[in-house]
């Protein structure tokens, strides 16, 4: 219900997740409508594919959030970084991003990322990718919420299926309010900007 | 000596697991006869492990549909459909629109390495009427990654050209003309006898889609160019496009007279267009917000992921749930998703989740979850293996506790019904409406019945009468599907029970299937720590009627099987039955299947009976191959629906076995600890 109303406050419905038109979430949601909003919510957009859509809170084990659009489209994230996906067909089942957290809280240095996904036939493939972690500098926060200055942290990997870039803008606190992150190579990359922390 | 046959078989399956795809870079390609090869001719390559190839080719008064599976990484089997004008037979009479079935096998001896090629040997048309028969060796070898040649020496129909005394000599020397009898029997007699001939080509991939093939083809279709075109040369040209990895067209020039085309569509039960599916999300195991933990609240929270609440007990520290699966090929998921629900929403004190899935009353295995673990590696890297480990798995239990309520289920779905081997007209189908319903009083005991209404279709218009000098007991379908648009296809009382864990039985009773109604009696043994099950089933049932109503036929019969069901790993399974069938021949049907946890099946069989392959008829005896796809295969949606469908080149009477609905080891297979285990990798979906 109360997803209902957050919707309605938004007039713009929440997106299904499907044939969405990536930017269209992004330019309904303007200032005023972000302060009717009470509850924690992300816009998740997903440029390669095509679709976005505004997810909010469903459940939280330990450090762990896990986001879900209307129709079950799920995204589970640590401190801002993706660890899980569900609903997107090729999807992130876990992942290890201790490696990559520890990058972040440095702003610098070389990690690793292993990851799983779903084989087809009910197995899990595991891989890896080998990154290097550095900031590009601070600039203006071009996202929809939090401070006005933010941090641009870039991530790249180098792994058997090509080179993975992935950014991040943090504020003071260490928070990421706005990031992309490169998911399988079906989906490509999510952007996940925060819209009510 | 079983001993001994068993383990040749084991190191066989062994060798047939063990290749490895050949060390080049190029497509495989299918060649007009649907198997990997050039234009005409086959190459030592094969195709990646399961894939799936279906393809058509058109020349000359000659269409080719090929179904062809790589069942393991170096053996490949081939069904071929194909439409002939002008077939010459041996002794000069010339044929019009001959339809013609055929099998071929193929199996990589060797892989290719550094300096040696590939070698391939195959049998084409060994069990038809040999219109296509050839044997051949064969060697590929890549010379860089886009270019790679083949020379093979080929027997039969690829000894028409260039033909030399069999080097293999002695009792090789001579083949025997056609005698085609009834078709259909396997003529071992003739493998790589008469003269034998070289054949070769070279394949270059110019760019990632096209390719450039030409061959030297040693078949002098000495059947097939009568009237139809000219052969005037031995060289074939083709140019190959493949747009996608999974599409391969080619245009093609062949015998120096022709222009030909063919189409090779590939797909790989082992992957999954929908990676995953597109599955809701799960519930979280420590949601936002829980509800109040009824029992109520849980059974509607488990409707919500698709599950029926069968049973639901509490016990100091712990809560134990039955629960039917209504919707994920995936036991495993099943069981994730139940757990999660539980601990979503269960009180806190309940540690400990037992959860067993349901079928006709029959239990599973008992899955005791900890909801300490699920909480610890919902999201870790190896969550699904440390969670499969810390999980207690008890033997099912032989009471199921009382289900809440009686269920009844009904649905309407469309339904299609083709025919695709008439002679007469070779794609038949009736499409309609189904209505299904069942209703389970008590755990164990379902009531469930079929009605079809046909809405558009020509199966009616087959006019071919049985010939069949058995009692017709699956000969005569056309009437069947002629008379009466409104069928009841089954109605049936079925009891399911489960004595102790390992055994269950089942008893049916009504109208079995759409042409016999009786009494069937089953009971399976599978005990828990072999690759093995053991199946008996009893019945005795009266033919029906052609309006497929309540009326029957004047004809009865007892037949019934053992069975030995064989889980031979990495998939591969057998079932070997022995008794009586439904003509009341006595006799045994042999069926290989490859199957994938996803729910795909491809497989095949034969029944060798007491009935003499004269008074069988056409094709010799009973054979056929079956396919399964699963429905959330092809949607990406949760479904444990599949498209069944068994292909056999002739039906007729000798061989034929009663359709039972519910027979047990499909039932229990699916509730149990293996196919957990298997699923294990989607319990967190």
């Amino acid at each position: 219900m109360r997803y209902l109303v957050v919707c309605l406050a938004l007039l713009v419905g929440c997106a299904s997740g499907t044939n969405q038109e990536v930017g269209r979430i992004r330019a309904a949601l303007t200032p005023a409508r972000i302060a009717a909003i009470d509850v924690p919510m992300v816009l998740v957009e997903a440029p390669d594919i095509g679709v976005a859509a505004t997810l909010l809170q469903v459940g939280r084990n330990g450090d762990v959030i896990t986001w879900q659009t209307r129709d079950g489209v799920q995204l589970s994230v640590r401190a801002g970084v993706i660890v899980a996906t569900r609903g997107f067909g090729h999807d992130v089942m876990s992942s290890d991003t201790s490696g990559v957290q520890r990058a972040l809280a440095s702003r610098a240095g070389t990690h690793r990322r292993v990851w799983s996904e779903p084989d087809g036939d009910f197995g899990l493939v595991f891989r890896y990718v080998d990154c290097v972690m550095g900031i590009v500098g601070r600039h203006r926060n071009d996202g929809l919420a939090g401070p006005p200055m933010v941090t641009r942290l870039r991530e790249v990997c180098d792994g058997p299926d090509g080179t993975i870039r992935n950014w991040y803008d943090v504020g003071p606190d260490g928070f990421i309010w706005a990031s992309s992150q490169w998911v399988t190579p079906q989906i490509g990359s999510l952007q996940v900007t925060v819209v009510k922390r | 000596m079983v001993m001994r046959v068993v383990a040749a078989i084991a190191v066989l399956v062994g060798h047939l697991w063990s290749g490895q795809a050949a060390a080049h870079d190029l497509p495989p390609g299918y060649n007009n006869f649907g198997v990997p090869g050039f234009i005409e001719t086959p190459n030592a390559h094969s195709a990646p492990d399961a894939d799936l190839a279906f393809s058509f080719s058109r020349f000359a008064g000659q269409t080719r549909s090929t179904l062809t599976f790589q069942a393991s990484p170096r053996l490949s089997a081939s069904f071929r459909y194909a439409a002939i004008d002008n077939v010459r037979s041996p002794n000069g009479v010339v044929y019009d629109d001959v339809l013609d079935r055929s099998f071929s096998l193929r199996y990589r001896l060797s892989d290719e390495t550094d300096y040696l090629p590939a070698l391939a040997v195959g049998l084409d048309d060994f069990a038809g009427t040999g219109i296509y028969s050839a044997e051949y060796l064969v060697a590929t070898k890549a010379l860089n990654p886009s270019l790679s040649l083949t020379a093979g020496i080929g027997w039969g129909r690829l000894a028409g050209v260039g033909g030399f005394d069999n080097p293999l000599g002695g009792r090789f020397t001579d083949r025997s003309k056609q005698d085609v009898g009834q078709g259909g029997a396997l003529r071992g007699n003739n493998l790589f006898k008469g003269d034998a001939a070289f054949f070769g080509g070279i394949d270059w991939q110019l760019t990632d889609q096209l390719g450039l093939v030409a061959e030297y083809s040693s078949d002098a279709l000495d059947y097939q160019d009568s009237g139809n075109f000219d052969r005037r040369s031995p060289v074939n040209v083709a140019l190959r496009y493949a747009p996608r990895d999974d599409v391969q067209i080619s245009a093609q020039y062949l015998h120096g007279s022709t222009l030909a085309a063919h189409f090779a569509y590939v797909v790989n039960p082992a992957t999954s267009p929908s990676g995953g599916g597109y599955a809701p999300g799960p519930v979280p195991v420590v949601p936002l917000r829980a509800v109040a933990p009824s029992d109520t609240a849980i059974a509607a929270k488990l409707a919500d992921e698709g599950l029926r609440l069968h049973a639901i007990s509490r016990h100091p520290g712990r809560i134990r749930v039955e629960v039917v699966n209504l919707t994920y090929r995936a036991p495993a998921q099943a069981i994730g998703r139940t757990a999660r629900v539980l601990a979503a929403h269960a009180p806190a004190d309940l540690r400990y989740f037992d959860i067993a899935l349901v079928a006709q009353g029959v239990a599973g295995p008992v899955m005791r979850l900890s909801r300490a673990d699920m909480t610890q590696y919902e999201f870790a890297l190896e969550g699904a293996a440390t969670l499969l480990s810390t999980t207690q798995i008890d033997a099912p239990a032989t009471r199921p506790m009382p289900v809440a309520q009686p269920i009844f289920n009904w649905g309407i779905s469309p339904y299609i019904t083709p025919n695709i081997f008439d002679p007469d007209d070779p794609l038949r189908a009736d499409i309609g409406l189904a209505l299904d319903a069942s209703w389970s009083p008590v755990p164990g005991v379902v009531i469930a019945g079929t009605l079809r209404q046909r809405v558009a279709g020509n199966l009616d218009q087959a006019t071919r009468m049985s010939d069949s000098v058995l009692p017709r007991v699956r000969s005569e379908f056309a009437l069947y599907d002629r008379e009466g648009d409104l069928d009841l296809i089954d109605l049936t009382a079925a009891w399911y029970a489960q004595p102790s864990p390992a055994v269950t039985t089942r008893l049916t009773v009504g109208l079995l299937e759409e042409m016999f109604g009786g009494v069937s009696a089953e009971l399976l043994w599978s005990p828990d720590d072999i690759q093995l099950a053991f199946g008996l089933e009893l019945n005795h049932v009266w033919q029906r009627g052609f309006e497929s109503d309540l009326g029957f036929r004047d004809y009865d019969v007892t037949t019934g099987h053992g069975s030995i069901y064989w889980d031979m790993g990495a998939g591969y399974h057998t079932r070997l039955d022995a008794g009586r069938y439904l003509a009341g021949d006595w006799g045994s049907t042999i069926a290989l299947s490859r199957e994938f946890r996803n729910g795909w099946s491809v497989g095949a069989f034969a029944t060798f009976t007491d009935v003499s392959f004269e008074d069988f008829g056409e094709g010799s005896f009973d054979k056929g191959i079956t396919i399964s796809v699963p429905v959330s295969w092809l949607s990406g949606r949760p479904s444990r629906d599949s498209v069944d469908r068994t292909i056999r080149p002739v039906t007729r009477d000798g061989g034929a076995r009663l359709h039972v609905e519910g027979r047990l080891h499909d039932l229990t297979r699916e509730l149990g600890a293996d196919a957990i285990r298997g699923s294990w990798g989607r319990v967190w979906r």
